[in-house]
């Protein structure tokens, strides 16, 4: 059952003026950060969200659990739709839409022991019942994420635990609300490689238990090992989306091959041939005309600046569930 | 061959504000040849940073350092600040993960580099600024950018000219700390596209330091892989992958995730690095390693040589 739907969800910043331009009556620039996205999760799925900095994917979560508002769209859990919903029909839900932040060091309070640190989250929603039933979920939620036996743990300060433990301490952190939906931005970027596999494996292991996971990364590699489906962002729109193997061996978007192309192999014999893209993504208050990629592209045709294409099933696709947005597919 | 950098049984040690000692590089001995590309990994805390800023000379007060550190024929570590001055960016240079700390904010990047090359004496007045403007060319960054500020430049483009600044002297050894690291892929890929184009069109030696395995895969021809502050195996990258010989090694490039599925299941490796700044006893990795057996508890493998230029500090090669 789908825990989460997105539909055609636009996120704009209007970008500061300042006191001269404003007088000179200069247009208003505003950052379209997200720019009619639209996605699924269901339970016991993980959506990897792909793209380089800037290209909105960040937003799109943002905007998904509610901390920045949407200009256009919708965002439905579990059917409801909770865009226009008010802050305080909002917080029932909000224990069940949990997200984990890319740096344990910064969202973890220093000044927090691992027991007061899992706990809050209870206290705050008043969920729990006594002290002694909030403990006992603190341990449940500390042996989830495999910090175990909790006893080792629940009174250490973040700056007694490696990057890897802090980082489960973040995610006991969210679970202890048993939400059905977990965010998890760029969960392992700020980690060392010998601990990246275990955190990722702990979110594998959740998802088999029902968690709704939604995944934002810039990690290619990752999203191909870990995640159900990929979409691939670029300025403020998906513009592939499928299953995992599908995009990852059968790529149809000229930028997602692109992207492929330059994720290095770990094996020295497979050199692959850097497909690079010059420059860099454009920034999000001045979107190309037509399609939104093709003055990077390596096969635009006259058509491409005119046409804005939609996400439609490539010919070539292997999946039923392939999308593309390139009038060349 | 003569190499140009040789590090011979480095050693440093880090004063701790309560008294103690971090002993963060134990003995690391390496040497980069004309024209080679090493790649130095390791995770956070290996004394790989370390191990770069002492052959640059540049650790600071806190530390101190033993053993060699040879750049065209003098040891600049024993001769201290004055000995290592007139080699550093004119024998070895380096650029570091964020261009930005590199980079002056208040003066434009073709200043900074005119000032590089006057106060090294390459070339003053209007020739340094025609040599800065062919530095940022060879960059790929447009001589005419060279009047921007560092914050006007993206990520990448600052990263180039830190690394034009870094060759203004025309070091023969390049070392890259990082160098892409907090780069999106897109630009990570441009920035070891010109890093390989330096190496082949002028000749540069480079010293890879990262924590990026596929980085060093596809760049490097030899790897050495640091822990716990010294170098546990080396070699040619091809058998770094395909023949190791020392379990992290192997342990690592399973914890590296790839884009092809079927290569086995990504594993994390249990456990965390020692503590440098107590005694260590036995083999460092024991107790996290899959493979230990009576003696690595006790006592401390030495780097020892295999075959071919292949080298690993393990007693799974042979206890002695």
């Amino acid at each position: 059952m789908t825990l989460l739907g997105v539909e055609d969800l636009v996120v704009r910043y209007p970008v500061p003026r300042g006191l001269l331009r404003t007088l000179a009556r200069r247009p208003r620039v505003e950052v379209h950060a997200v720019d009619g996205v639209s996605l699924s999760v269901g339970s016991g799925e993980l959506i990897a969200l792909v793209g380089e900095s800037g290209c909105g994917k960040t937003t799109t979560a943002q905007a998904v659990l509610r901390l920045v508002d949407p200009v256009a769209g919708r965002v439905r859990f579990e059917g409801q739709d909770i865009t226009a919903l008010s802050p305080r029909a909002l917080r029932p839900l909000r224990r069940q839409m949990q997200i984990v932040y890319q740096d344990p060091y910064e969202s973890l309070d220093p000044r927090l022991r691992v027991r007061a640190a899992v706990e809050e989250p209870l206290v705050i929603h008043g969920l729990g019942g006594s002290r002694a039933s909030r403990a006992e979920r603190v341990r449940e939620a500390l042996g989830r994420v495999e910090l175990s036996p909790p006893e080792l743990f629940l009174d250490r300060y973040p700056h007694e635990l490696s990057g890897g433990q802090r980082q489960r301490v973040a995610i006991a952190a969210a679970l202890v609300l048993e939400p059905r939906l977990l965010v998890a931005d760029e969960p392992v970027s700020m980690l060392d490689v010998s601990v990246r596999a275990g955190i990722l494996q702990l979110l594998d292991g959740l998802r088999r238990g029902g968690l709704g996971i939604l995944m934002i990364t810039h990690d290619l590699s990752t999203a191909a090992r870990f995640a159900d489906r990929i979409a691939v962002m670029y300025l403020g729109r998906i513009v592939e989306e499928g299953p995992a193997g599908e995009i990852v061996g059968n790529p149809q978007h000229p930028y997602t091959r692109a992207l492929l192309s330059v994720v290095p192999s770990r094996d020295p014999r497979k050199r692959r041939r850097p497909q690079i893209l010059r420059g860099e993504a454009p920034d999000a208050t001045r979107i190309p005309p037509g399609c939104r990629f093709h003055p990077r592209c390596p096969v635009a045709i006259e058509i491409c600046p005119k046409t804005d294409p939609r996400l439609e099933r490539p010919a070539a696709a292997r999946s039923p569930e392939h999308r593309a947005a390139c009038v060349r597919v | 061959m003569t190499a140009l950098l040789e590090v011979d049984d480095l050693h440093v040690w880090f004063e701790l504000p309560d008294g103690g000692e971090l002993h963060a590089v134990q003995g690391v001995s390496l040497a980069v040849e004309p024209g080679e590309r090493l790649g130095l990994v390791g995770e956070s805390g290996c004394g790989k940073t370390t191990t770069a800023l002492a052959i640059m000379g540049l650790l600071p007060p806190t530390a101190l350092a033993s053993g060699r550190v040879v750049l065209d024929g003098v040891d600049v570590l024993a001769g201290g600040e004055r000995t290592m001055r007139p080699h550093r960016w004119v024998d070895v240079a380096i650029v570091f993960q964020g261009a930005m700390n590199a980079l002056n904010p208040v003066r434009t990047v073709g200043a900074q580099i005119v000032e590089a090359l006057e106060v090294h004496d390459v070339a003053r007045g209007a020739s340094a600024r025609g040599r800065a403007a062919q530095l940022l060319e060879s960059v790929g960054i447009p001589a005419a950018r060279g009047r921007r500020y560092p914050h006007e430049l993206s990520g990448g483009m600052r990263q180039r000219a830190a690394i034009a600044m870094a060759l203004a002297c025309r070091p023969k050894v390049l070392i890259a700390d990082e160098p892409t690291t907090a780069l999106d892929v897109m630009v990570q890929a441009q920035i070891l596209e010109l890093l390989d184009g330096l190496c082949r069109d002028f000749g540069l030696a480079l010293l890879l330091v990262t924590h990026d395995l596929p980085v060093v895969a596809q760049l490097c021809d030899l790897g050495a892989v640091m822990y716990a502050g010294e170098i546990v195996e080396r070699g040619p990258v091809d058998a770094l992958h395909h023949d190791p010989r020392h379990p992290y090694t192997r342990l690592l490039f399973a914890a590296t995730p790839d884009l092809e599925r079927g290569d086995g299941p990504v594993v994390s490796i249990p456990g965390a690095p020692p503590r440098l700044d107590r005694a260590l006893v036995g083999c460092p990795f024991a107790p996290r390693c899959d493979r230990r057996f009576e003696p690595c508890g006790v006592r401390r493998p030495a780097l020892r040589a295999l075959d071919d230029g292949h080298a690993a500090a393990c007693h799974l090669n042979g206890v002695g």
